[in-house]
This record gives structure tokens, C-alpha cells and sequence, in this order.
């Protein structure tokens, strides 16, 4: 089957995606947003409107410890969406506990592609249904 | 086809109907009959619903509701278009009782990145997602995957969980589908400005 450059374009912004979180690198993460992005993390109420304010969030929340690596995401796909199994260390070296299912959006036009929307169902059991374990040792 | 189905019931090439002739009270040839069309009903009330959970408590309902209701069967053009108009009355009785899920943004305004994150509300709220591999083991041709994955984004359930079943049991499923894909085109998720 012929991959489209509109596919490689997207499976290449995934893919930096991927690595940003894998690599603790905010700005890289950030670079990938379009400037009105959102962010949510369900079951929690809460979320994020803006790269400024997710750039803000992910400084001080998501890496906001000293530990490197904290992330590790599997590529998959939900609801017809790009997605993440998504999982996370809490001491370093220790083994990665399943964190939840991240499906994002992405929005393109003719010169660009940037990710619009990021949703975290931040519910581990949800992962089994992706066909991945709980734990993930390193 | 089983040597089972066969026994059991046929559709006739004539008419197109099928034609159960099973002993009413035998449910494990009921089960073979209804069984293959378990993962299919299951992506059709989360389409409806929004939460794997939500349609599994709704195939088993629609299960119990063909099992009581197996008489009416007879004659009707098609066992699977009967079992999917009993899941979509049965999702859509749901409805009328529940919150419509949806996502965040739906419901309340951005918070300050320097805030702490909210506690999860006590009841189930949200738009749950499904892993892409359900939607293919679930579909019979290339066409209808098309149209089933069109039908799943969260941006189309966000539609189709703020549209309430107003019509009562009269209101079909075609109508249903109609009413939120055309909502769609119409529809561009709210840019709320912080």
C-alpha cells in the first residue's frame, strides 16, 4: 500500500510527539501545538486552553520532577484518532505503571500540521482494553 | 453456517426472511444465533452511549429483551436489523435517564495552569475511548468501516450526546444518525477564550 506525504507527515509529527514525552523535552513538546491547543485530563474536571498554559502545566506538573524518563508511550489508536497507551515511572528506575489512554487531534492545512487537542483518560485499568499490561518493567 | 443454524432456522432466498423454527425455551440455539452479532451490538450502543462499560450493560439488556421478545422475530427481514433497533430503543430508553457524556470542555470553563488540578467528579461523566481494532473486527465491508470510524471521533459524540432523544421509541436510529450528522456540518467545537 502507497503511504500518502500527507500520512508520512503526520506518522513524522507522532512521532516527534512520542519522543518529546519520552525525552522530558517541554519545548519540543510545546513546538508541536497549535497556538490554541487544548489539553484534558478526564476523570478530572479540569483542563487547558493555550500553549502558554499547557507549556506552564507540563513545567510544573508532568515533569515537574527531577527524575528523567518519566514517560513511556505506545502508539495505538482510538476512536479513529491517533493514540497513546501511556505510562509512567514514580521513582526513578523503578518500573513503568500504566497511567491511562491519551487520544489527540490533529488539524492540518496545506502548509501545516500541528496537534490541536490532547485528551488523557487518566484511568490505568483502561489500558488492558488496548490489549497492553498494567506494569512495565524496564 | 452451522449444521445448528441450519436446523434451527433459515433465510429463505425467496422472501429474504428468516424463519425461525427453533423450540422456543432453547436458549443455547438462541445464543448461537445471537452470539456473532455480540461485538457489533457492543460498538453500536457505544456509538450510542460513549462508554465500553455502559454498552455492555446495554448488549446484555438487549440480549435479555430478544430472548423475551424471540416470537416477534418471526418474519422479520433481518435477525440483525431486529437486534439493532431492540439495542438502539434500549440505549436510547438510557438516555432519556442520564446526563449526556461528554468531555471537559463541554462543561466548564479552563483553569489556570498554576492551579491545582479538580478531583473527578463522583458520577461518570465522560466520553470514554475505544481501541480502533474493535471498530475493524466489527465490520463486515470496507464501507461500512468508512462510515463507522466517521462515527466514532469524539467530536461526533460530543454531537450525538448533546442531541436528546426527543421522539420517544418512534424516534429511529436513521433519524437519530441523520439528525447528528447533519448537526455536524454545522457544528465547530467552541474556541473559549481563557
Amino acid at each position: 500500500m502507497q503511504v500518502s506525504s500527507a500520512d508520512k507527515a503526520t506518522n513524522e509529527l507522532l512521532m516527534r510527539y512520542m519522543n518529546a514525552w519520552e525525552t522530558d523535552d517541554i519545548d519540543g513538546l510545546v513546538e508541536l501545538l497549535k497556538e490554541d491547543a487544548t489539553m484534558s485530563m478526564p476523570p478530572s474536571l479540569s483542563w487547558l486552553w493555550g500553549r502558554e498554559a499547557i507549556r506552564a502545566f507540563l513545567t510544573s506538573t508532568a515533569f515537574g520532577t527531577e527524575m528523567q524518563h518519566t514517560w513511556q508511550l505506545y502508539a495505538t489508536g482510538a476512536n479513529a484518532q491517533p493514540a497513546f497507551i501511556v505510562y509512567r515511572a514514580n521513582e526513578p528506575h523503578s518500573s513503568y505503571h500504566a497511567f491511562g489512554i491519551q487520544v489527540v487531534t490533529i488539524e492540518s492545512s496545506t502548509t501545516t500540521r500541528h496537534i490541536s487537542d490532547i485528551t488523557t483518560f487518566t484511568v490505568p485499568s483502561l489500558v488492558t482494553s488496548f490489549g497492553f499490561p498494567l506494569e512495565l518493567s524496564r | 453456517m452451522t449444521e445448528q443454524h441450519i436446523k434451527a432456522g433459515t433465510h429463505s432466498r425467496e422472501s429474504g426472511r428468516f424463519d425461525p423454527i427453533v423450540t422456543l425455551g432453547d436458549s443455547a440455539i438462541f445464543s448461537s444465533f445471537i452470539e456473532p452479532y455480540r461485538r457489533e451490538l457492543h460498538v453500536h450502543c457505544y456509538r450510542l452511549l460513549g462508554s465500553l462499560q455502559d454498552a455492555e450493560d446495554l448488549v446484555q439488556e438487549t440480549m435479555i429483551r430478544a430472548w423475551q421478545h424471540f416470537e416477534a422475530l418471526k418474519g422479520y427481514a433481518s435477525l440483525r436489523n431486529w437486534l439493532y433497533s431492540i439495542a438502539t430503543n434500549a440505549c436510547l430508553d438510557t438516555l432519556k435517564r442520564r446526563r449526556p457524556r461528554t468531555l471537559p470542555a463541554e462543561v466548564s470553563p479552563p483553569i489556570n495552569p498554576n492551579t491545582p488540578i479538580a478531583q473527578a467528579p463522583a458520577e461518570s461523566i465522560w466520553l470514554e475511548p475505544i481501541p480502533d481494532i474493535w471498530l475493524l473486527e466489527s465490520t463486515e465491508n470496507p464501507e461500512a468501516r468508512y462510515s463507522r470510524r466517521e462515527s466514532v471521533s469524539f467530536a461526533f459524540l460530543t454531537v450525538l450526546q448533546l442531541l436528546r432523544p426527543v421522539n420517544g421509541p418512534s424516534c429511529s436510529s436513521q433519524m437519530y444518525w441523520t439528525g447528528a450528522q447533519a448537526k455536524l456540518r454545522i457544528y465547530s467545537r467552541p474556541q473559549s477564550q481563557p
